[in-house]
């Protein structure tokens, strides 16, 4: 008998850690978010901020630190869809690709840099990757940030098809002697019980692994932003949605700026001091 | 002896409950409680236990229906089975239709117009819903009774090869398995791509299910095991456990090598149901079989029967399981998606199915009752 209490007791206590260690996860992941230094405060605002754990990429931008560093300028190409045109911002200057090269401008003051915008709404990577020679690779960037796989996960495009695109993508800017930068989809609550992201997220993933290629995580940063209440883009007053859209693009700029600076591993004397 | 009515083991019926009760949990997005469920501890999940277990059960239900009743009265009860399973799925794609329709039209949010565009199918609903019906069109979270009905449809072409020539039919499913990477075989699907779960990779794990049901359930001579297997099983176990869920926890694949991302990748792809997942959906189905008795007291207590109540009412509790799923992320959607609002709404769709599971079995029974009373 006491040997049967002990075991139920042992199966309840399991029961309840289970049960627990959602909380405690979701809880430990906010202990995780690190108390920002006082002088970044300038650079991250506030509202743009997100756990360092989101960010996990390991691959360097070897062409554009080069380039950073001998020649103190640095061309840089964003090639995506709707998010990058800047849809829903009050002007172009508003998409992230433009606010990008501000804050690359702003952090990095003695560099030339300047930041093209080729985005075209609705298209698949592989639609991407066939414009990629004439409308970006043409323009000899040292860095191509391309934002994909929403179209692909929409219309369900085959999976090892849209991993083949990526890789040939890639490759063709390898080949140009650029370094990539990948941006995968948006996050939004409404759109995740519509679309599987993550298989096109996985297959990105695995391709920049492999090819030794940056990725800004950019559905996880949304659904921090989004899930820590941060920040709210659904449900949005229709008169307010430009502002709201603007600075969701300016944090993006940010935080892209922020990895890029990461994966190019500058010299110290490089980047502006944060209070300026 | 009264509790597996008609000799159907009740391990089945509480395993496919679980299973069903998984699902639910899974399909609602970002939910922290897919923690607890089995995909990020194997590599199988849900899908896997009940594609095996429904395979067991259509053997057990219709081989022992060819034999008692004759080969052809079978196979049209299999057809009258797949014919609800099809009902049921349009049923889920209205469900589906309507979340999207509703979506469109509160969504209205330029920052996702790119996302919206799988609102398209809405402006061409002719081209939509013949796919629908034709299956090829498969909404996310709404792939698994395509694939069902296709099982069962081509299990009913089969049944009356079974009991001569079963094991060349297995024997031609592995090698069907086997070229599906080889050639690329899967059915089409819309707008683009193929079905998410492939019906020619998927077909073998439920044959493999039919066969183990067939031997044990309708032939009555299970298939000896030899100890070392069951012993192998769980030292497979033992040692994918921690590495599946050190990449549940570690989740980014940048944080691993690349060689093993790869392989994960390759072995671990649902689709095409790879060999680590189908490994891993035996090794455990044997394990359970090794470990939990047929005759376990745990199995008659009230949480397990209530669990196993909804194996019994598996289709059901299944379409119900979907459309809590879609209604609990509503709610999300709506109240926030904190923890604490996760566990209500998860705690309360288990609840609901574990309830209507129950109304569905007395249902039956009384309608058994009034049958033979009448």
């Amino acid at each position: 008998m006491a040997r049967r209490g002990s075991r139920s007791r042992f199966w309840a206590a399991m029961g309840v850690a289970l049960i627990a260690a959602p909380f405690l996860l979701a809880n430990a992941a906010h202990a995780q978010t690190p108390p920002a230094p006082a002088p970044s405060a300038a650079i991250m605002p506030e509202a743009c901020r997100v756990p360092g754990s989101v960010f996990v990429t390991d691959a360097k931008l070897v062409h554009s630190s080069k380039r950073v560093v001998l020649e103190k300028r640095l061309s840089i190409v964003a090639i995506g869809s709707s998010s990058t045109m800047g849809m829903g911002a009050s002007s172009a200057e508003a998409a992230w690709p433009a606010r990008l090269e501000a804050d690359l401008r702003r952090r990095l003051p003695n560099v030339r840099i300047d930041v093209q915008n080729r985005a075209r709404p609705r298209e698949t990577a592989e639609l991407m990757a066939k414009r990629m020679a004439n409308d970006v690779l043409s323009l000899k960037p040292d860095l191509v940030v391309w934002e994909t796989g929403t179209a692909d996960a929409v219309r369900s495009i085959d999976l090892d098809q849209f991993g083949t695109t990526l890789e040939d993508g890639i490759a063709a800017i390898v080949a140009a002697k650029a370094d990539t930068l990948l941006v995968t989809p948006q996050y939004a609550r409404d759109t995740v019980r519509l679309i599987g992201f993550q298989p096109y997220i996985d297959a990105m993933n695995l391709a920049g692994l492999r090819h030794d290629v940056a990725i800004f995580p950019r559905y996880e940063t949304m659904r921090h932003w989004i899930e820590s209440g941060q920040m709210k883009l659904e449900n949005v007053p229709r008169e307010e949605m430009t502002k709201v859209a603007d600075m969701l693009y300016d944090c993006l700029g940010r935080q892209i700026a922020r990895v890029m600076l990461r994966a190019m591993n500058l010299p110290k004397d490089f980047l502006s001091t944060p209070a300026r | 002896m009264s509790a597996p009515a008609k000799g159907r083991d009740q391990r089945l019926d509480f395993f496919r409950g679980l299973g069903l009760l998984f699902i639910f949990v899974n399909h609602i997005p970002d939910n922290a409680f897919s923690f607890l469920t089995l995909a990020n501890f194997l590599f199988c999940d849900a899908a896997e236990i009940f594609v095996f277990l429904s395979g067991y059960a259509a053997a057990l239900v219709f081989g022992r229906r060819a034999r008692a009743d004759g080969q052809a009265y079978a196979v049209a009860t299999v057809m009258a089975r797949v014919w609800t399973l099809y009902v049921a799925h349009i049923f889920l794609f209205v469900i589906y239709t309507a979340q999207v329709a509703w979506t469109a039209q509160n969504f209205d949010n330029p920052l996702f117009i790119e996302e919206m565009q799988i609102a398209a199918f809405l402006d061409r609903p002719h081209v939509a819903i013949v796919q629908a019906l034709l299956l090829a069109h498969q909404p996310l979270f709404m792939n698994i009774l395509p694939l069902y009905i296709t099982l069962l449809l081509g299990f009913a072409l089969v049944l009356p090869l079974i009991p001569r020539f079963g094991a060349y039919l297995l024997a031609l499913s592995a090698a069907v398995y086997v070229g599906v990477p080889i050639f690329g075989w899967n059915l089409p699907g819309y707008p683009e791509g193929g079905w998410f779960f492939n019906p020619f990779a998927w077909q073998f794990l439920f044959a493999l299910g039919i066969f183990c049901g067939w031997r044990s359930g309708v032939d009555g001579e299970p298939i000896g095991v030899p100890n070392w297997v069951f012993w192998a099983a769980a030292i497979f176990l033992a040692a994918t456990i921690p590495v599946r869920t050190w990449i549940t926890i570690g989740y980014y694949f940048d944080t691993v090598p690349v060689a093993f991302a790869e392989a994960i990748y390759k072995f671990a792809d649902k689709t095409n149901e790879g060999p680590l997942r189908l490994v891993s959906i035996l090794a455990l189905c044997a394990v359970v079989v090794w470990r939990v008795p047929r005759d376990a007291a745990w199995l008659n207590q009230r949480w397990a029967k209530a669990v196993t109540r909804c194996g019994t009412n598996s289709l059901a509790i299944f379409c119900l399981g979907i459309f809590l799923s879609v209604l609990g992320h509503g709610v999300l959607v709506e109240y926030g998606a904190s923890v604490a609002n996760q566990a209500v709404v998860t705690a309360a769709g288990c609840f609901i199915l574990l309830t209507l599971a129950k109304l569905f079995s007395w249902y039956k029974a009384q309608g058994k009752l009034r049958k033979g009373g009448g």
